[in-house]
């Protein structure tokens, strides 16, 4: 019997030893400070993992020489939105997501206030007074909700993209952009049949393309707080602009001048299908600039998505500040998060992530602007100062599971099979379902 | 050295029958149940803190409106808000048509096993490559069928090449549907064919060789003998599928269509993960997850009354 309970007390003892084990101790004296990144602040490479030069591995390498002691662990993420509000929601429930996460302003950030904290007072007036963007990243979007993240950089905004080489063949004169999204659709139709590339290549499985039209489009008929005022009440999400929004943006598929397999192929070829040119034209963002310049130098041209005919608003341009970075409430290494934060927030460092992405400009009022060196950026730089309105999308602003469901029905719209009057109606349904309690 | 085992046991049975205080335990006994006790131990944390209290505590997260850090309670709301939703009609019914699959990969392990048993020519090479699926993740699989079946794939030129045209299988319901069917089946009826074969190994050979000798064909020797006597398994394999369709769909659908297009190929508990984590609902998520628990303990009830009813008759 004493063999027995001295075998059981050792078996416990090695069971405790092992579920010891088994815990989060660091015992290195080192401190670590760990980032969840979807690919906004990285770059990865064909294997999937984050390139040397990218923008977050360099600033976390200077970090961690000026602060001896720290490790900065760049985790990525899957880089779907859904996913990774998902992932980090089920993370921060556990209690075990990140120090900082990078997410987009919006939505994506506001939607989660309850894990992250409040960065009032973390930043210095100057610093505040220099930065654009911070109400994108406020509870509530209005001056006084809680600060829930640093905006990152000064905004990617939607864009055609357009093949020179195909528009050329098609007979197109894209010297000047269509002025309407008439002119555009009526430009797809001249293209079509004109080479072997259809005249849209719209991957649009999860409804990306969509929400950027759909962004674009209803600014224009409504103006730069179209999605703002539909997230306070003040204007229904079910607005008829939706309505006559979706129908001019599901006629690109119902005239077929899209890939027909619109509906099932991802976002991620996207640029892929482009750049071998699938298409004539592709509706994206400016965060395709670095890698389009890389596989098509200066080949291929862009103009903002222009305005319905007759719209309110006809100089309006979608976008705006899309980078948010947060510290979440329950992360132990608050103050080194809110250092690197401020490390950040340098105009300096911003112009480090300007010159190494070159998608979108800096939010800085001292940056330097010779570090943009991309050809697309310059020409979006040129149509951002010359745009009078700039509205910011829908999928930036509303609640995360009207987001969602927007995306859905922005992929099934396209395809016919939503009609745009059902798809409102499910949005404002959602949206009320949403806010009700 | 068995019988006054026997004489310690009947006598607290009758003792503590009529209402006196039960006689103490022998110290060997006490010792036995001790040990009993700490062997399963750690058996018993395991399955109180990994199975009962989630459980527990997913039940009490579905009486509350919550994002997994503020409660609100709000009793049964979750339920009845999900209950009116059309779209869980919607996916229910949708997962009412990912049974199919049940009967398919049921009649597709069934002829495998037979034939396995039977020994065909390659039989053993046949049994490996059966099982090849299931050491495939569902990732893996679902990714297969995507390629295989998307627009530019190897499915459709092959339709292309017959003078057909490309069809875009995962742009509408009906035929998203039917792929996500045709993976779960090739992806499932290995295991229920070893399954199977483990029943057919159970029956007396010389049954069969009795049959044969009496003049009883191929097909009547299946009908009159096979099925008959393996029709437990074929039972517990039915019930594993129909599990199988309500609780592990979601990697397909993630990999394969991400509920898409819409809502058409959206299944409970692909739902229950959306509402849960996607869009922050984790009362109603919690609801849910507790609904299909209940739906697939009942579903389970259903069939192994309909079995035990057949083997009655």
């Amino acid at each position: 019997m004493k063999r027995t309970r001295i075998g059981a007390i050792v078996v416990a003892a090695g069971l405790v030893a092992g579920l010891a084990a088994c815990s989060a101790g660091d015992d290195s004296g080192e401190t670590t400070l760990t980032i969840w990144d979807g690919g906004l602040l990285t770059k990865k490479t064909d294997d999937g993992a984050i390139a040397d030069n990218s923008f977050l591995n360099q600033v976390a390498t200077q970090f961690e020489e000026d602060n001896p002691g720290v490790k900065v662990d760049i985790v990525t993420t899957s880089g779907d939105i859904a996913q990774d509000g998902a992932q980090f929601q089920a993370a921060s429930i556990a209690g075990n997501g990140p120090d900082i996460r990078v997410g987009y302003t919006g939505g994506n950030t506001v939607d989660y206030s309850d894990f992250l904290l409040d960065l009032d007072g973390t930043f210095s007036d100057e610093t505040l007074s220099d930065l654009t963007g911070w109400n994108t990243v406020r509870k509530g979007y209005t001056e006084d909700g809680a600060l829930l993240a640093l905006p990152y950089g000064g905004g990617s905004y939607f864009y055609v993209f357009y093949n020179k080489a195909l528009a050329e063949e098609a007979g197109l004169d894209l010297s000047t952009p269509p002025a309407t999204w008439e002119d555009l659709v009526s430009l797809g139709e001249d293209a079509l049949g004109k080479t072997d590339a259809v005249p849209f290549w719209t991957p649009n499985q999860e409804g990306y393309v969509g929400a950027w039209v759909m962004a674009a489009l209803v600014g224009g008929e409504l103006g730069p707080s179209a999605f703002t005022d539909m997230y306070n009440g003040d204007i229904a999400v079910d607005d008829p602009a939706m309505v006559k929004a979706y129908k001019a943006y599901s006629e690109l598929y119902s005239k077929g001048l899209t890939n027909p397999d619109a509906g099932s192929v991802g976002n991620a070829d996207l640029l892929t299908g482009f750049v071998q040119g699938n298409g004539v034209f592709m509706i994206s963002g400016a965060w395709e600039n670095g890698a389009l310049q890389e596989a098509m130098g200066e080949d291929a041209g862009v103009f903002p998505i222009p305005m319905l005919d007759g719209a309110q608003y006809p100089s309006t341009i979608a976008g705006g500040p899309n980078v948010a970075v947060s510290i979440t409430n329950y992360s132990k290494n608050q103050d080194l998060a809110k250092k690197f934060l401020n490390k950040l927030a340098e105009p300096a460092t911003i112009d480090q992530y300007v010159e190494l992405f070159q998608t979108e400009p800096s939010n800085s009022a001292q940056a330097d602007t010779s570090v943009i060196t991309n050809y697309y950026l310059k020409s979006e730089a040129e149509y951002v100062a010359a745009a009078e309105d700039v509205v910011y999308p829908f999928d930036n602003v509303m609640p995360q599971s009207v987001i969602d469901l927007f995306y859905k029905v922005n992929a099934t719209v396209y395809t016919g099979q939503t009609t745009p009057e059902d798809a409102v109606s499910q949005l404002q349904a959602a949206y009320d379902s949403e806010t009700a309690g | 050295m068995t019988a006054p085992a026997v004489a310690s046991l009947a006598a607290p049975a009758s003792a503590g029958a009529a209402g006196g205080r039960p006689p103490k335990l022998a110290p060997w006994r006490r010792r036995e149940r001790m040990i009993g006790l700490a062997a399963v131990a750690p058996a018993i944390v395991l399955v109180i803190g990994f199975m009962i209290y989630p459980v527990c505590y997913a039940v009490w997260i579905s009486f509350n409106k919550t994002n997994g850090l503020n409660f609100d309670f709000i009793g049964l709301g979750n339920y009845t808000k999900l209950l009116a939703d059309p779209l869980l009609h919607k996916v229910f019914l949708t997962n009412i048509i990912f049974l199919i699959s049940v009967p398919l990969v049921i009649v597709a392990a069934l002829v495998c096993s037979v034939l396995l048993y039977e020994r065909i020519r390659g039989w053993k090479l046949f049994r490996v490559l059966f099982f090849v699926p299931n050491v495939l993740s569902t990732a893996v699989i679902g990714l297969m069928f995507k390629s295989l079946f998307s627009y530019r794939g190897p499915v459709n030129a092959a339709i292309v090449a017959a003078g057909g045209t490309p069809i875009d299988f995962f742009s509408s319901a009906g035929t998203s549907i039917a792929v996500i069917i045709v993976a779960l089946v090739w992806s499932g009826f290995g295991y229920q064919t070893l399954i199977l074969l483990s029943g057919l190994s159970s029956i007396n050979p010389e049954i069969f060789e009795a049959a044969t000798v009496d003049g009883a064909g191929w097909w009547k020797r299946l009908w009159y003998i096979t099925l008959p006597n393996i029709r437990g398994v074929v039972a517990l394999v039915s019930i594993l599928n129909v599990l199988y369709t309500f609780t592990a769909l979601f990697g397909f659908i993630f990999v394969m269509t991400a509920g898409g297009p819409g809502y058409d190929t959206t299944t409970l508990d692909y739902l229950i993960y959306t509402l849960a984590f996607s869009s922050s609902r984790l009362g109603e998520g919690s609801a849910l997850a507790v609904m299909v628990f209940l739906l697939i303990g009942g579903l389970t009830l259903i069939q192994l009354r309909f079995f035990r009813a057949t083997e009655d008759d």
